[in-house]
């Protein structure tokens, strides 16, 4: 996460110095190349900063006051809910995603 | 009676609440109108509820998370009962106004009538469903069915809420925000000459139904609080304010229909904003001093009074910028007719 952090910076740096010094919108293969590869990167890295925070609290759900176990609703059947959000979210990420091909693939 | 600062923060709650049924409701009363879209004009009917709720729509729900958020922290315990034993009808409402949300966005980007037709009716769908739960929730909160022993929820997660009572208000909620919506699409259609002014008149039509439409479910929700919510029934029976809120609320509902069949449009919007306006404020007055009948009241389960002192403090520091920025978004989106009260000669 962290070096994901620094690496997004450093490509920031990069492509604001190219910018100054060509001027332009700088088009250079390698840094658009490296543009690209670094675009799932902050994705990556807010999910990975919502584990560390989430799984490396535990046992705790709130830190050092309430322990997760105590927390948890007296509701049974827990398991509905949980694949149910999971199919909304696999649900709207699909089309998020294939709305998303359809809005390039008109671009082009 | 006392004036204390959960009370402060309670009416605080309530105004919220009424503001979330005044503007967002409305919003969910188009996606009720594009559900029930007919006649030749149906495709028209439907672009005239989309380009009136598409600027503001998002915003509106800010007013929710206000009801939330002062719940949550406010009163902890009435939000957790509310939360945990209502757990169904709230997670329903929560999947409806997602699938609205996203469904709306996602018509507006797809290509092909299948498709947009296909995310239309999720959204129009998802319209009715999530106020009839939210109606359910507000139902069963006043019903006194969902009970709490001090350590569990002994009327189980759902026998409070499967009742005719909830359900009629939720049938009650969807027939407020149906006839708030036409009202409000009528002044919309003001001096907009371009739109064919059929369109108008189906709006009119529509909004004199479910005027009618509130009218026979209040009726409906009022006999059957007799045994569906009986606390509510006593505590409203020795009010001395009980008939002059029944009679000003009927004043306003005959003034809001006059108004609609002399086409007096922005009047009618009046009407039927002081006609809401009454009813949740009597639904406030009928629950005082329960937020969940009977085992939660305003001061049971309030929290701490420093948490309210803080609470309000910020409610007063947020309205601040909110107020202003709203004024702003629906002067410019809603033109010079958004905050007029009777319409101009």
């Amino acid at each position: 996460m962290v070096g994901f952090g620094v690496w997004m910076l450093a490509v920031g740096v990069w492509f604001a110095l190219a910018a100054w010094r060509s001027g332009a919108v700088p088009i250079g293969r390698r840094l658009l190349k490296t543009i690209v590869i670094t675009a799932p990167m902050g994705f990556i890295a807010i999910e990975a900063g919502w584990i560390v925070t989430e799984v490396g609290r535990q046992p705790w759900i709130i830190y050092g006051v309430m322990r997760t176990a105590d927390a948890v609703t007296p509701m049974p059947g827990l398991i509905t809910p949980l694949i149910t959000f999971s199919l909304v979210f696999l649900l709207l990420g699909t089309v998020v995603t294939a709305l998303l091909v359809q809005q390039v693939r008109k671009v082009r | 009676m006392e004036l204390t600062v959960e009370l402060v923060s309670a009416a605080c709650m309530l105004a919220a609440l009424l503001a979330y049924v005044l503007l967002a409701g409305a919003d969910f009363g188009a996606g009720i109108w594009d559900l029930l879209a007919t006649g030749p004009r149906r495709q028209l009917q439907r672009d005239v509820l989309a380009h009136s709720v598409a600027p503001i729509w998002d915003t509106n729900h800010v007013w929710l998370i206000l009801v939330v958020v002062i719940l949550l922290t406010g009163f902890p315990s009435a939000f957790s009962a509310i939360m945990t034993a209502l757990r169904v009808p709230v997670t329903i409402a929560l999947l409806g106004i997602v699938a609205r949300g996203s469904a709306f966005v996602f018509r507006s980007y797809s290509h092909g009538n299948a498709s947009q037709q296909r995310w239309g009716s999720l959204f129009s769908i998802a319209s009715v469903v999530t106020p009839i739960m939210l109606g359910v929730v507000l139902g069963t909160i006043a019903s006194g069915a969902l009970r709490w022993d001090g350590d569990t929820y002994i009327s189980g997660f759902f026998a409070p809420w499967c009742a005719p009572f909830p359900w009629a208000v939720g049938a009650f909620a969807v027939a407020i925000f149906a006839f708030l919506a036409a009202t409000y699409v009528c002044v919309e259609l003001l001096g907009r000459s371009q739109i064919d002014p059929a369109v108008q008149e189906d709006f009119r039509r529509r909004a004199l139904v479910a005027a009618a439409a509130v009218g026979v479910a209040a009726a409906v929700t009022w006999l059957l609080a007799r045994s569906g919510a009986p606390a509510i029934e006593r505590n409203l029976s020795g009010q001395w304010w009980k008939w002059p809120l029944q009679i000003a609320t009927a004043a306003a509902a005959i003034g809001a229909i006059a108004s609609l069949v002399r086409r007096r449009y922005v009047l009618a919007r009046t009407c039927a904003v002081i006609q809401v306006t009454l009813i949740v404020g009597g639904f406030g007055a009928a629950l005082f001093p329960f937020l969940v009948v009977p085992d939660f009241t305003i001061a049971s389960s309030a929290a701490p009074p420093v948490t309210h002192r803080l609470l309000l403090a910020a409610i007063g520091l947020g309205a601040l910028l909110l107020l202003p920025s709203l004024y702003v978004l629906f002067r410019v989106f809603k033109g010079r007719r958004a905050f007029a009260v009777i319409d101009e000669e």
